[in-house]
């Protein structure tokens, strides 16, 4: 099984990146990182507010079943998606346990379906960035 | 016994008489002696010397010696040059006799002193090595990270052509080599400033450039004063090639390194406006070792990682005065999850990426060593490099 926890999209929710004249204020990816945990406790998470992480973009915490997952939206030329278990132990030991692997099938599938977004690809961390075009399905088997 | 005191006295005289006698004469002896060790000890102090008697019989022996001719025995040295940095001392000073007259047997014992101080020179050692630690984390975090660059194997090939750290270092040189053409127009102020350095580097670490305590007690405190001293050094020599630094004139070698503006990455093919966005100064977060997100296991009371720790210069990777380009570039290295970003509209706009911009991510080990603040890397020597990062990258290098 490969699982490819990184997205790339576009999407036509509004452009939320801010900047004056000088310099950029606040990095985009809230509206993204909103509507995405808004899809999330559709599927039964319990998620937090967004948590801005400056150059990172913006981030926010999810709780299932009694795991905890974290997804990062970073604003590059598209939106960049990250959905990771957030524990290294859980990460180190079940790298794909199944309510992990449910939830990222389950948001890929929602992605899909969305109107507001576009040109879905998944990747693995290495492929990411790279000339490699990405997959439809985050899972593998 | 009675021939015995016949032949001294040439006449007879009682076992009780010769014990009365005895008792006289001795008695006339350490009065004597006595006055002749005040009279010592006065002309010692008139002379700036400290005679140091400290019992009834050391005042008496000495005394004594004056009477009969003898050169009496006693500690003669300079007052107030008896500590860990006081003036140096002659071998004369330090010989083996002239340790003792303390009250104890302890303060009196050469090889007491000797064992003693050498043990609690090697104690002082390790907080020493602390002391530097935190001299280092908080005064030398700009240098740090120079010098960290001056002994990575990887600089060369990582900036661009002329920027390494090692040619900065080369090119500072003229400024050196004009600094020690004014020395040499005045010889006498570089003279008198090498000699006061080294004498003074000599008795802050060198047990034998200063003389002996009195007692044990303050041998001990002298020598554990050495051993910090030499823990302290040791740890900035040490700390040098972990990323520390002694030398706060790196400091200034490495504000030289951020002078170059933009110039420096359209040297390496990046396009004019996205350079001149780069060579602004860089203003955000920085990289935490410890991932914002990591939370702290119940057992420690849970919820995210204090903000004390986390923002704290041994786990917060934001190099004071860098560019933005040089932060981008150094978090798009050492972060598994940051892959590039926007360019202000002052500049053009538009996106970049490290992938286009020919970066490369670190692996597992490099980004540990990168990743950490340079006061976490010269405290921890190394080998403890990323303690809080290690997490991330752990977490990183197994999920997929």
């Amino acid at each position: 099984m490969r699982i490819r926890p990184w997205a790339t999209l576009t999407t036509d929710l509004p452009d939320d990146h801010i900047e004056d004249d000088h310099d950029i204020i606040q990095y985009g990816g809230k509206s993204v990182v909103k509507a995405i945990g808004e899809i999330l406790v559709r599927l039964g998470c319990e998620v937090e507010e967004p948590v801005y992480a400056d150059e990172h973009g913006w981030e926010i915490y999810i709780t299932v079943k009694k795991r905890r997952l974290w997804c990062q939206v970073t604003l590059i030329d598209k939106f960049l998606i990250l959905l990771k278990q957030n524990s290294w132990v859980a990460n180190a030991f079940h790298p794909r346990h199944p309510v992990y692997i449910e939830i990222l099938s389950r948001l890929a599938l929602e992605l899909d379906a969305d109107p507001r977004f576009h040109e879905v690809s998944w990747f693995t961390g290495a492929e990411v960035d790279t000339a490699f075009p990405g997959t439809e399905h985050p899972v593998e088997i | 016994m009675a021939s015995h005191s016949e032949a001294r006295r040439g006449v007879l005289e009682t076992m009780e008489d010769y014990f009365k006698r005895r008792q006289s004469e001795m008695s006339r002896v350490g009065e004597q002696a006595a006055a002749m060790a005040r009279e010592a000890y006065g002309q010692a102090i008139r002379a700036g010397e400290n005679l140091n008697l400290t019992t009834t019989s050391d005042v008496r022996k000495y005394g004594a010696d004056l009477l009969a001719g003898k050169k009496p025995i006693g500690i003669t040295t300079r007052r107030g040059t008896n500590t860990g940095a006081g003036k140096p001392v002659s071998t004369a000073d330090r010989h083996p006799a002239n340790f003792s007259h303390g009250s104890g047997w302890l303060d009196r014992s050469a090889g007491a002193k000797f064992l003693g101080g050498g043990a609690v020179r090697s104690v002082g050692r390790l907080p020493g090595a602390a002391r530097g630690a935190w001299h280092t984390a908080r005064d030398f975090i700009g240098a740090a990270d120079f010098a960290a660059r001056l002994i990575d194997p990887y600089d060369a090939e990582t900036s661009p052509q002329g920027e390494a750290a090692w040619d900065k270092v080369f090119r500072s040189a003229d400024a050196l080599l004009e600094e020690t053409e004014c020395a040499i127009a005045n010889p006498r102020t570089l003279g008198h400033s090498v000699e006061h350095s080294i004498s003074r580097l000599n008795s802050r670490l060198n047990p034998d450039a200063t003389p002996v305590e009195n007692t044990f007690v303050g041998e001990m405190r002298r020598n554990f004063n050495i051993g910090l001293n030499q823990g302290e050094a040791l740890f900035d020599i040490g700390s040098t090639l972990y990323g520390g630094a002694e030398a706060k004139s790196l400091m200034r070698l490495r504000q030289a390194v951020g002078e170059k503006g933009a110039s420096k990455y359209m040297a390496r093919g990046v396009p004019p406006g996205t350079s001149r966005y780069f060579a602004t100064p860089y203003d955000g977060r920085g990289h935490h070792s410890i991932p914002v997100r990591t939370t702290l296991p119940k057992w420690m009371g849970g919820g995210p990682v204090p903000s004390i720790v986390s923002n704290s210069p041994f786990f917060l990777l934001r190099p004071p005065g860098i560019s933005k380009g040089d932060m981008f570039e150094l978090h798009y290295k050492v972060d598994p999850q940051y892959y590039g970003g926007k360019i202000s509209k002052e500049f053009g706009g538009g996106p970049w990426s490290g992938d286009a911009l020919g970066w490369k991510k670190h692996g597992l080990l490099a980004r540990a060593w990168y990743g950490s603040p340079a006061p976490l890397k010269a405290v921890a020597g190394g080998m403890v490099v990323g303690a809080g990062g290690f997490v991330d990258h752990f977490d990183d290098e197994l999920s997929p």
